[in-house]
């Protein structure tokens, strides 16, 4: 939809958070000791402007980490089901970055379109929620959006609203209806000058530039005999401790369990984030697991968002964000396990591999 | 499955301290059963789990009390020395030593968890210490007031579990 | 000196492996980008080349042993590591028969985080790394070299630590021994006021009802990845609590607590055990001050017990056994 640019310095956007804040809820980034989370805030001037990424992602936000799905009595031999109480309240989310916007493309296919279905709560909260990206001041050592696609088309294309810092003042361009009935009052705002509009689109251009330095990621083309027993699996296996942080800070992953909890009379089921990281993941009843050792899941997690999970959805299942990348313990790394693959498709010969100290 | 369960919705005036208590079988909890059966007189506050030897107790069984709603937890065992299974008490005494030490770091208020050495005569003492303990706990107020539910969660989902459950 | 080690270091790891005597080297090598260094696990002579020793080599190795090994097993240790691998050997988890250990000295870690933050802007300029003594060298596009200081982003565990030697385990092979630095260590302890003890008395001091709040909040991050217990040298159960489904002791859900029960039952159940290596703090991606309380723990076990886990495989851990006169804080409340 074609709508203006309009700009406002810190103050005003300040302001207009808190104008927000009076209809909406804001769930906004504030910093919590050395990090900054995105976290529901109830005075604008906790929100900060200046950081990198936010360490938790938007995916919260939609897919919280435990949902109720009904609460349920028991009377006697009676079980009533109730379903849950509150409705997801209508909410600007705001200093996402594009590569998180871009993200929802992919839990939109998950839990939104996946097999014609959609998931009720996600899709209320999706449509309840105004999406306002806050463009990069500059590109993270971690940062692989630009190998992924273009952080403006991520940006233009899945938010409501972009927010581009010009220095002094901030841009605003809304790309919805939704997000432009929220540009506002008026007063706060006044149209973008020709100076104005070039400051942006420099800035635009700098990140663009910045981010498509890194090389384009493509999914996984091999077939699954050819990529299936590469030695990177059982080398990156090895070193994996099966501790669910890359999954975990994942913008795009959407694993969840479905559990029981009844102290007593009153219970609920509920559904809650898991992990293809963990042990336990695949573990059947009679305790056989198709992925018994780290080496199978990581081959899992990267072929699911690489081969797999293209294949079904038609998008990679990464945004580059690089939370993963940063934030891995023992340093495992995507980009390098994608780099071995092409390696290996180019010259099957590969040298001695490493393996765990002990499989499983 | 049944369970007793506290009445749910007494208002707050009536609130009375929820006190789980792990008993030894063999000395502590024989000693509770002489004080009831000798129909001594003392505060019903105190819900008890029989557990074979204080050295059974794993801090674990604690601090699920207390994250479940328990205001206070008594642990009580065999004096020293003269524990059913030889040792397990002497585990314990470590244990639990530790345990007081941390939950203190965290903000637990000490007289919260209570750690007795209750023999099978002693009766009197049992209920004595309910008592006392119920007493201290109920100017304690209850745990959950001190409790930040779901602090700093971006989307917290309000649970029926948090407001009428076990306790509260 | 460190490239003299890290030469040894190889050469020596080859010969371990092309004798036979283990199958493995679990060791350091660096990791996707030159800034970065990763856990390493060479299977042949030829892939001892890619080991590396610097002050970037964080990682407590021993986590990677705590379930046993299959076969022999060399692992390089830190003196610190060392501490790990006899609290595994105290509680049976490994065979002294099967492991061969090798200790290289104490030369310090960067507090990875801290070295990051001074990188800046430089970290994606970085084309090789290296150390002369006690400072990071990057070599950077374009010809420069940054050097940065290793007192400037030291690990706190470092600045603090006692230990230096490893005297804690005979090792099967020391290198480096023979190597020392001639300066000492090029970092002075901290003041009091910044030690562990002083962070815990701060906390210990403040008002019940505030510090009830700092660590539910604290805890309120954690978004229950379970890092902290994966990359735990001494969190080994089969089936940990936390997995447990009949009961369900930790449900999977976010009220209520759960996550703080998760670490107050796991702080409770390392006790004795934890060697203050601090990866469950280096792993948490919602930087929870987790050491805050296993320091304080360590702490009242040195205190209630004289006790120092992972000095000697010849101990065991003071909650495994008892005195008839320990203290008794029973019946006083």
């Amino acid at each position: 939809m074609e709508s203006r640019t309009l700009v406002t310095d810190e103050k005003g956007l300040r302001n207009w958070l808190v104008a927000v804040a009076g209809r909406r809820r804001l769930i906004a980034p504030r910093r919590e000791g050395d990090i900054v989370l995105l976290a529901q805030v109830s005075s604008a001037d906790e929100v900060v402007l200046d950081f990198g990424i936010t360490r938790n992602s938007p995916r919260e936000v939609f897919f919280p980490l435990s949902e109720d799905l009904f609460s349920f009595r028991l009377n006697g031999r009676a079980i009533s089901i109730e379903p849950p109480r509150s409705q997801p309240a209508e909410t600007l989310l705001f200093g996402i970055r594009a590569c998180d916007a871009r993200s929802l493309a992919i839990t939109d296919a998950v839990f939104n379109e996946l097999g014609g279905r959609k998931d009720g709560s996600y899709a209320s909260r999706r449509e309840n929620t105004v999406l306002a990206v806050l463009w990069c001041n500059s590109v993270q050592p971690w940062c692989r959006c630009g190998s992924l696609g273009s952080p403006l088309e991520s940006a233009r294309g899945h938010a409501d609203i972009l927010i581009t810092p010009l220095g002094d003042s901030f841009a605003f361009d809304a790309f919805t209806e939704k997000g432009a009935s929220l540009v506002s009052p008026a007063e706060l705002f006044s149209p973008a000058s020709q100076e104005q509009a070039a400051r942006r689109d420099e800035a635009y251009g700098k990140i663009e530039e910045s981010a498509g330095r890194h090389p384009a990621l493509t999914p996984v083309e091999e077939d699954w005999d050819a990529i299936w027993d590469n030695p990177v699996w059982k080398e990156m296996g090895a070193r994996c401790l099966g501790c669910g942080v890359c999954t975990y800070l994942c913008p795009a992953c959407t694993c969840f369990d479905i559990l029981d909890e009844c102290p007593g009379d009153l219970g609920r089921r509920y559904k809650c984030w898991d992990s293809c990281q963990f042990r336990l993941f695949t573990v059947h009843t009679s305790g056989h697991n198709p992925r018994p050792d780290q080496a199978s899941r990581v081959r899992q997690r990267i072929l699911h968002k690489f081969k797999s999970g293209p294949a079904l959805t038609g998008l990679i299942g990464c945004v580059g964000c690089g939370r993963c990348l940063e934030l891995c313990p023992a340093g495992i790394s995507y980009v390098e396990i994608l780099e071995r693959l092409k390696q290996a498709a180019v010259a099957p010969a590969a040298p001695a591999g490493e393996g765990a100290a002990k499989d499983g | 499955m049944s369970q007793d369960n506290i009445e749910k919705d007494q208002p707050a005036a009536a609130w009375e301290p929820n006190i789980v208590g792990f008993l030894c079988r063999w000395c502590s909890y024989a000693g509770a059963d002489f004080a009831g059966s000798s129909r001594m007189e003392y505060p019903p506050n105190v819900r008890v789990i029989r557990v074979p030897c204080s050295g059974r107790i794993d801090p674990l069984f604690i601090l699920k009390a207390f994250q479940q709603g328990a205001d206070g937890v008594l642990v009580s065992g065999c004096h020293p020395g003269d524990c059913h299974y030889s040792k397990g008490n002497y585990y314990a005494r470590r244990r639990m030593t530790l345990l007081k030490k941390m939950l203190d770091f965290i903000g637990y208020h000490p007289k919260r968890l209570r750690l007795e050495w209750i023999s099978a005569a002693e009766a009197r003492e049992f209920a004595d210490v309910v008592r006392e303990m119920v007493a201290e706990v109920a100017t304690l107020g209850p745990a959950a007031n001190e409790r930040v539910e779901n602090a700093g969660q971006v989307a917290p989902t309000p649970s029926p579990l948090s407001e009428e459950s076990v306790g509260r | 000196m460190m490239a003299e080690l890290t030469e040894r270091l190889r050469a020596e790891a080859a010969k371990l492996l092309s004798d036979g005597r283990v199958a493995m080297v679990i060791g350091y090598r660096q990791g996707p980008t030159p800034t970065e260094v990763v856990p390493a696990f060479i299977t042949s002579p030829e892939g001892a080349e890619a080991l590396v020793l610097n002050s970037l080599c964080v990682h407590n190795l021993a986590t990677y042993l705590k379930s046993g090994t299959d076969g022999n097993v060399a692992v390089v240790a830190k003196p610190c590591d060392t501490r790990a691998l006899v609290s595994l050997l105290q509680e049976r988890q490994l065979k002294r028969e099967q492991l061969v250990v090798v200790t290289v000295p104490c030369v310090g870690v960067a507090d990875v985080r801290k070295f990051r933050a001074a990188l800046g802007e430089d970290h994606a300029l970085v084309q090789s790394l290296s150390q002369e003594g006690q400072d990071l060298l990057l070599a950077l596009q374009g010809g420069g070299v940054r050097r940065i200081a290793l007192a400037d982003v030291l690990a706190r565990k470092c600045a603090e630590c006692a230990f230096q030697e490893p005297t804690l385990l005979a090792p099967s092979l020391s290198l480096g021994v023979d190597v020392r630095l001639d300066e000492g260590r090029a970092w002075a302890s901290p003041p009091p006021s910044d030690r562990a003890e002083a962070t815990a008395e701060r906390i210990a001091a403040m008002p019940r009802e505030e510090r009830l709040r700092f660590w539910q909040e604290a805890f309120s991050r954690c978004i229950r990845c379970y890092a902290c217990r994966s990359v735990c040298p001494v969190c080994f159960c089969n089936k940990c609590f936390a997995d447990e489904t009949m009961p369900q002791w930790v449900a999977r859900s976010f009220g209520r607590a759960e996550s703080e029960l998760f670490h107050l039952v796991r702080f409770i159940h390392v006790a004795g055990r934890c060697t203050g290596c601090g990866e469950c703090e280096r792993v948490c991606p919602m930087e929870i001050p987790l050491t805050t309380v296993t320091d304080k723990m360590n702490q009242e076990v040195r205190e209630l017990f004289g006790y120092e886990p992972g000095l000697t495989t010849e101990e065991t851990p003071p909650l495994a056994h008892f005195t008839l006169e320990d203290l008794d804080i029973f019946g006083k409340g």
